[in-house]
Formats: C-alpha cells, sequence, structure tokens
C-alpha cells in the first residue's frame, strides 16, 4: 500500500521546521529574524505567522534593561540587565498589572537586546497608553 | 465508524495530556484573558488588531473542551473535528499577542497535528502504527531542535545565561538554597556545566527519531521530567501533550493481542 499524501505531507511539515532549526547556526538572516519574533518587531505579518510554529523557547540570549527616560537602541545599557529566556518583549505586556499602568498613565521605557553567535538585535520600546489600552511602540 | 481498541486508547491519553497541559495555568490565563485583556488590551502596530482582540484568544482557550465530546464518544467525525479544534486553538495563542510568548502552545499546536494525522489517516493501513510512532517521535524530537541548536552560543556555553536566569533570577526551589549556600563563582561554574548538558541532552532528544523505539522512549520519558524537575512545576504545561504523545508511542508500538 502506498504512503498517503496526508502521512506524506505531515513528515515534510515537520522536516521544513526542523531544517529552519537546524539552518540557525549558519543562517544570520534567520537569526535576525527569529530576534525580530523574541522582541515583537516582525517584518511582516507573514513573517510572524510562520515563525511563531516553530519551537523556540530558551533560545538566544536576551537581556533587558529598563529606563525612566527615553532611550535609544544603541545606547549603552544602563544600569543591571534582567535575562529572559525568550520573547523579551512580553515584560511590556505588563501582565496582571495593566490597571496600574494605566492609572499611573506611565511605563518605563524598555532597551532590549538579543544576540547569538555574533549577530546582535537591539530594540528600545515602551508602551504608549492610550485611554485604556497600552500599545507598544518603537523608539525613534 | 468509530476508533477502537488502541487506537482510541492512544486517542483519549494524548488528548487528555493535551487538556492537561493546556488548562495546567488556567489560574493565570482565565482572569488574564476574560479580565485584564478585555479591559486593557495590549496591541502593536507591526500587526492586526485581530491579534491583541482578547475575545479570540478567551474563544481559542476555552474551545478544547469540545474535544471532551471526542473523547467520551471516539466517532471518527467528533475525533476529526475535536483534533482540528485543537490546532486551530493553539494556532491561535501561537501568534496571539496575550499568548504568544508561552512554548505551550507551540508543543500543543504540534501535538494537535499529530491528532489531526491520526484522525485523517487510514487506520487499516498495514504501515498505520509505524507512521502513528515515528510521527510522534519526530514531534517530540521537533520541540529541542530551535532550543538545542538556539542554545550554541557563547552566552550559553559560558554558562552566563543559565547563571543568571536560574541561579541569580530563580525564585523556585533550589535556587534561592544555593544563592544563600554558596559563592556566585561556584554557582556560575555549576551553571555553566549545566548549561552544557542541557544542549547535550537537548541535541540528544532532538535525535531520537534515529534511535530504537525503547530507549528513545526511556530518553524522552527523563528528557521531560528534568524539564520540569529542573525549572519550575509549571513548565508541566509545557510537556503534558509531548509526554501524552509519548504515551500513544507505547500504546501503539506494544505488540497486538491475538485473536
Amino acid at each position: 500500500m502506498r504512503t498517503e499524501p496526508i502521512t506524506i505531507g505531515f513528515y515534510a511539515l515537520i522536516a521544513t521546521a526542523a531544517l529552519i532549526g537546524f539552518a540557525t547556526p549558519v543562517s544570520p538572516a534567520l537569526d535576525r529574524a527569529l530576534m525580530r519574533a523574541h522582541q515583537l518587531r516582525p517584518a511582516s505579518t507573514g513573517e510572524w505567522l510562520a515563525l511563531q510554529a516553530l519551537p523556540k523557547m530558551y533560545s538566544f540570549a536576551h537581556r533587558a534593561w529598563y529606563s525612566e527616560e527615553p532611550i535609544e537602541p544603541t545606547a549603552t545599557p544602563p544600569g543591571e540587565a534582567v535575562w529572559v529566556n525568550h520573547y523579551p518583549a512580553r515584560l511590556l505586556r505588563f501582565d496582571h498589572a495593566r490597571a496600574m499602568v494605566v492609572r499611573y498613565g506611565y511605563a518605563p521605557h524598555l532597551l532590549l537586546r538579543s544576540s547569538y553567535r555574533g549577530v546582535e538585535l537591539s530594540s528600545a520600546l515602551t508602551v504608549r497608553i492610550d485611554g485604556r489600552t497600552l500599545q507598544l511602540v518603537e523608539e525613534r | 465508524m468509530k476508533l477502537f481498541g488502541r487506537n482510541a486508547l492512544a486517542f483519549r491519553i494524548v488528548v487528555l495530556a493535551w487538556l492537561f497541559g493546556w488548562f495546567a495555568k488556567a489560574g493565570f490565563y482565565l482572569p488574564q484573558l476574560f479580565g485584564e485583556a478585555r479591559r486593557f488590551p495590549f496591541t502593536t502596530d507591526r500587526l492586526p488588531a485581530l491579534f491583541g482582540w482578547w475575545a479570540l484568544a478567551a474563544a481559542a482557550y476555552v474551545a478544547p473542551l469540545a474535544v471532551l465530546l471526542a473523547v467520551v464518544f471516539p466517532k471518527r467525525l467528533f475525533v476529526r473535528a475535536g483534533s482540528i479544534v485543537l490546532a486551530v486553538s493553539a494556532a491561535i495563542a501561537c501568534v496571539h499577542l496575550e499568548t504568544f510568548s508561552d512554548a505551550t502552545f507551540v508543543t500543543s499546536l504540534w501535538t494537535a497535528l499529530w491528532l489531526v494525522w491520526f484522525a485523517f489517516a487510514t487506520h487499516d493501513d498495514p504501515s498505520f502504527v509505524r507512521h502513528a510512532c515515528l510521527l510522534a517521535q519526530c514531534v517530540i524530537a521537533l520541540q529541542f531542535v530551535g532550543p538545542a541548536l538556539g542554545k550554541l552560543t557563547r552566552e550559553y556555553t559560558s554558562g552566563d545565561a543559565f547563571y543568571h536566569l536560574y541561579f541569580l533570577q530563580k525564585d523556585d526551589w533550589p535556587y534561592p538554597l544555593l544563592r544563600s549556600r554558596f559563592a556566585p563563582q561556584t554557582l556560575h561554574a555549576v551553571a555553566a556545566w549545566a548549561s552544557r548538558l542541557v544542549i547535550a541532552f537537548e541535541l540528544t532528544l532532538a535525535a531520537t527519531p534515529l534511535l530504537q523505539r525503547r530507549l528513545a522512549l526511556a530518553i524522552t520519558g527523563i528528557g521531560l521530567a528534568l524539564i520540569v524537575l529542573t525549572s519550575t512545576w509549571m513548565l508541566v504545561s509545557v510537556v503534558a501533550s509531548l509526554a501524552g504523545l509519548a504515551g500513544a508511542i507505547v500504546v501503539l508500538g506494544r505488540p497486538a493481542a491475538s485473536a
């Protein structure tokens, strides 16, 4: 009996995802795309959809620095870093603390730096409070 | 037509393990999705507003309960519909702004895709069991390819990342105790070796489809247990669905009872 198309298709899907994973150490472009996903700065919705299905827990090194003032992505990091296992941009989601952020009308600024084998991506992010909405914005 | 025998048992094991992992953090997600995300939405210009819409994430989070119908009545129609619901829910959770950062939803997505394959594949095919076991082991292995390769960088091989993530920042046992007992240099040296061991073990887990089935299962069991024991109990949400797949391999892979 011939192998069913659905079986071949599932093997192919797994193999594709695995190949992307194995390409991580040799493709700086892939690394930068993955770092953009970790920092919630995908180049496009398509990139976000494609990369979010890839297992990437505890991959790459991610550090975050809090600042009271707006900060440049290229700035020398202020003070001690917080290390984050993955998706450091989630720090600005303020899970279970949004009511307080909205009440004070203020959110700290965050410098994120992801690195992997010489490839590095830095982002300066904060949240703009618009009514009750927290909108992630990038510092210019 | 319905599933029966070990196929039904394998389906039930995977689904129940999946649901256990999915809802293990319900105490966090239910108030977040139905409360905080509804009252204080989180958005970004980089993604369409739909990705921050609380109702989408909330619906995706509770929809998997519908699969219990297929667990009780494993008719092909229910099994297929339930598996698709799990896969769609997990896919939404992987990309939604309220849930994207939790690895639970990635392992759940790939396990649900295995369930979709299981629901639609022809069970009478003589190679069905072989493919079911190999695909399940491939799904488990895939979860460790990115994490293992993603740690092949100086920050992890030197121990810096583990030293900060675990030994300095974690408040779960035994890390506070270790901080109080040992000097930072000692902890850093331990972190370096722990980090290298984790990378080696994850590479081994990623290679399990190439190993003999029993050996692969033993390594998988040890690996999943170590992930929970050395980090935090909450990681059970990440590994539960994978443990379900390992259970399915055990059930499907045993010799069929003679007539």
